[in-house]
């Protein structure tokens, strides 16, 4: 009995400090959004696509565009990075396979195999899968219909590739709990 | 202990807040009498057209056409050309077109409704045309030549919405010309490269801290007066190039006041990290296929920035075998389960057959407030509670790796101490490894993360005994910014 209440005030005492850190999406509607809003709410997305440990709050102000960052997070995850983004990466990759081959015929002990074509098609994937996966993840947080929409549609698509098809599976588990569900929603 | 650093780590999660730049940053800091200071200032560099996410911004109509607004900063600057763009359809401000692109004079220009169109991206080339005048001026300011900032920024506008942007930053500055009268003299060095050594020492008119000399052999250091323990200066020199371990000797009291005195650095080998390369994955099957290429880059990455730091890779296959990936996900708690997959005194990267997704919380308060211990994502992470652990995943890019090793050599800890350097200081750009994320083309560490891989008591280099009789100190990331401390150089504290 006793321990019934102890668990009872930890599981409400944990939704109360879950509900004290989200305090909800800060930014309107993208058709209500400010240019500077537009500008801010872009580079918060960027910077949670695109972090490496994501420990210093990206995907919190994510979730603070809220439902205003589900188009840009849709599109995201169906089409991967902008033609752009990818073009300036397949350049860098290239210019960087001829410093590191060169480097490797300097120190042998640089152990360095890929051709130019391999070098730059494996991280390119690597990028397109990482947009797949945080997208997918700032989804499942936001949640909603459309992210869930979007999900579905990624996953009835054949262009994931199995570990990102992996994560946004989880990623639609996440967002297909319910709403009272205490454990794995708005992180970050 | 180990759960209190994964407490922490998690913490930090909740705690620390988002930052970064937008656009993006480049700067480099040239010499002026440098063969580097010409083909640097002038080579070509590209920017590709186009928005920096697919949709362009929340409620942007993407694909329609783009207005670059061009300004240039700095009086050394004459103007810009740009080059394979499609043509615009108009111009503006100091924008008039060439017959192949389009030039920029004064300080701002316009190309209005640049057509996107699908298919290859066009890469715009800039080049940067200098005032031949102002460049003999400064030449012939001499030493006394104030620092010159030259800067370009491009910005691609949708409307009246930015929507991808940079701006390269040049700071120039009239390079160290000899000063005779005292010397360094490096002994054993290696390869052909020219050393960093910064030195801090009393001179005629007072103390002087972390003056950097970029040297092949000698350096000529001026007169560095007799230093004692009871001096208020601090007598130390650094010496750290790309094949040499980075030599610190403090303090130096061999000085002697007048001209004449000699200081051998003696340098020994470059320092090799042992790495154990553990692919989680069936033998022979494709995970952790880039292991090499990202070792590769992290050699060249620790070596060019003169770190003295190598790595000394042995390759092995794990497996999932007694839950081994659950541990590793479940706040890096590898060892005590599946020892057979670690080993001791070594760094051991597992390279992963999925995306990593850990938790960084405690198991209790995870289980108890789980939301707010929610697993991670990341590319790769380095885990806090045993820093000889670093997982990488099949969404990382080629800098990850690197990145990893940076915190396992010390740049790691609690809230204010992962020392991603994007909130520390406005001198950081993505170029550094550092950064939290964003190009995979990051490759710069300064001279303050150099001396703190090697010099910080809880690197992984001096706590695995790869840097053995050496002096160590604490220095965390802010140390030696305000106020400054002698015995920590800043962490921005460049190789210039």
């Amino acid at each position: 009995m006793r321990v019934g209440r102890v668990a009872l005030l930890v599981l409400v005492l944990g939704l109360a400090f879950q509900a004290c850190l989200f305090s909800g999406p800060r930014f309107p509607t993208p058709d209500r959004m400010s240019p500077e809003q537009k500008v801010e709410a872009t580079r918060r997305i960027v910077e949670w696509l695109e972090c490496e440990e994501c420990i210093d709050g990206e995907l919190r102000a994510v979730l603070e565009v809220g439902e205003g960052a589900v188009p840009s997070l849709a599109r995201a995850l169906l089409d991967g990075p902008s033609p752009a983004a990818l073009a300036l990466l397949r350049a860098d990759l290239r210019q960087r396979h001829g410093e590191l081959s060169a480097f490797a015929r300097r120190h042998p002990e640089a152990s360095f195999d890929m051709t130019a074509d391999q070098y730059v098609e494996h991280y390119a994937s690597n990028y397109v899968a990482l947009y797949q996966v945080r997208s997918a993840r700032g989804l499942s947080e936001i949640g909603g219909p459309a992210a869930i929409r979007a999900l579905r549609e990624a996953l009835a698509g054949d262009f994931l590739r199995e570990d990102a098809r992996d994560a946004v599976q989880r990623a639609l588990d996440r967002a297909e709990r319910p709403w009272w569900w205490p454990f794995g929603r708005r992180s970050g | 202990m180990r759960r209190g650093s994964a407490l922490l780590l998690g913490l930090g999660l909740l705690l620390a807040a988002p930052a970064g730049a937008w656009p993006v940053h480049v700067v480099k800091h040239l010499c002026l009498r440098d063969a580097l200071f010409m083909t640097e200032l002038v080579k070509s560099r590209s920017v590709p057209l186009g928005c920096r996410v697919i949709d362009c911004c929340p409620g942007c109509p993407a694909g329609a056409p783009l207005d670059w607004r061009v300004r240039l900063e700095g009086r050394l600057v004459e103007g810009l050309s740009i080059r394979g763009l499609p043509a615009a359809a108009k111009h503006g401000g100091g924008a008039t077109p060439i017959p192949d692109g389009v030039v920029v004079r004064g300080r701002e220009g316009w190309l209005r409704q640049i057509p996107q169109s699908p298919g290859a991206v066009p890469l715009a080339r800039l080049q940067l045309r200098l005032d031949p005048k102002v460049l003999a001026e400064i030449d012939a300011a001499g030493p006394a030549a104030p620092t010159e900032k030259v800067s370009i920024f491009v910005e691609q506008w949708l409307g009246n919405v930015l929507v991808n942007g940079i701006d390269f930053e040049f700071r120039l500055s009239k390079c160290s010309t000899p000063n005779t009268c005292d010397r360094i003299e490096q002994l054993n060095k290696q390869g052909g490269e020219p050393s960093a050594i910064a030195l801090d020492g009393s001179r005629l008119l007072g103390c002087s801290e972390d003056v950097i000399y970029d040297v092949d052999g000698v350096a000529e250091v001026g007169d560095v007066r007799q230093w004692s323990t009871a001096s208020s200066c601090n007598s130390e020199i650094g010496v750290y190039n790309e094949s040499n371990a980075m030599e610190l000797i403090h303090p130096e009291t061999s000085w002697r006041n007048g001209c004449g005195d000699v200081v051998q650095a003696d340098l020994d080998p470059i320092l090799v990290a042992p790495v154990t390369i553990w692919k989680m994955g069936a033998v022979g099957s494709q995970v952790g296929e880039n292991a090499d290429e990202d070792l590769a880059y992290a050699m060249e990455v620790f070596r060019t920035n003169r770190s003295g730091i190598s790595f000394d890779p042995k390759y092995a296959w794990g497996s999932d075998a007694g839950g081994a990936l659950t541990a590793l996900a479940t706040a890096c708690q590898l060892p005590f389960v599946q020892p057979s997959f670690y080993d001791s005194d070594r760094l051991n990267v597992y390279y992963l057959p999925s995306v990593v997704s850990v938790f960084l919380g405690d198991g209790f308060l995870r289980r108890t407030f789980g939301s707010l211990f929610e697993e991670l994502e990341p590319t790769g992470i380095s885990c806090g509670a045993d820093r000889n652990i670093i997982i990488i995943g099949t969404d990382s890019n080629q800098a990850t790796l690197a990145h990893e090793f940076g915190h396992a050599f010390s740049l790691h800890g609690g809230r204010d101490e992962w020392a991603h350097v994007n909130d520390l200081y406005p001198t950081f750009t993505d170029e550094n490894v550092m950064w939290a994320g964003g190009p995979a083309s990051r490759d710069v560490f300064t001279l303050g993360q150099s001396f703190r891989f090697n010099v910080n008591g809880i690197s992984m280099l001096n706590e695995n005994g790869v840097r053995t009789g050496q002096i160590e100190r604490d220095c965390k990331p802010k140390d030696g910014t305000n106020p400054p401390n002698r015995k920590c150089p800043a962490l921005d504290m460049d190789w210039r």
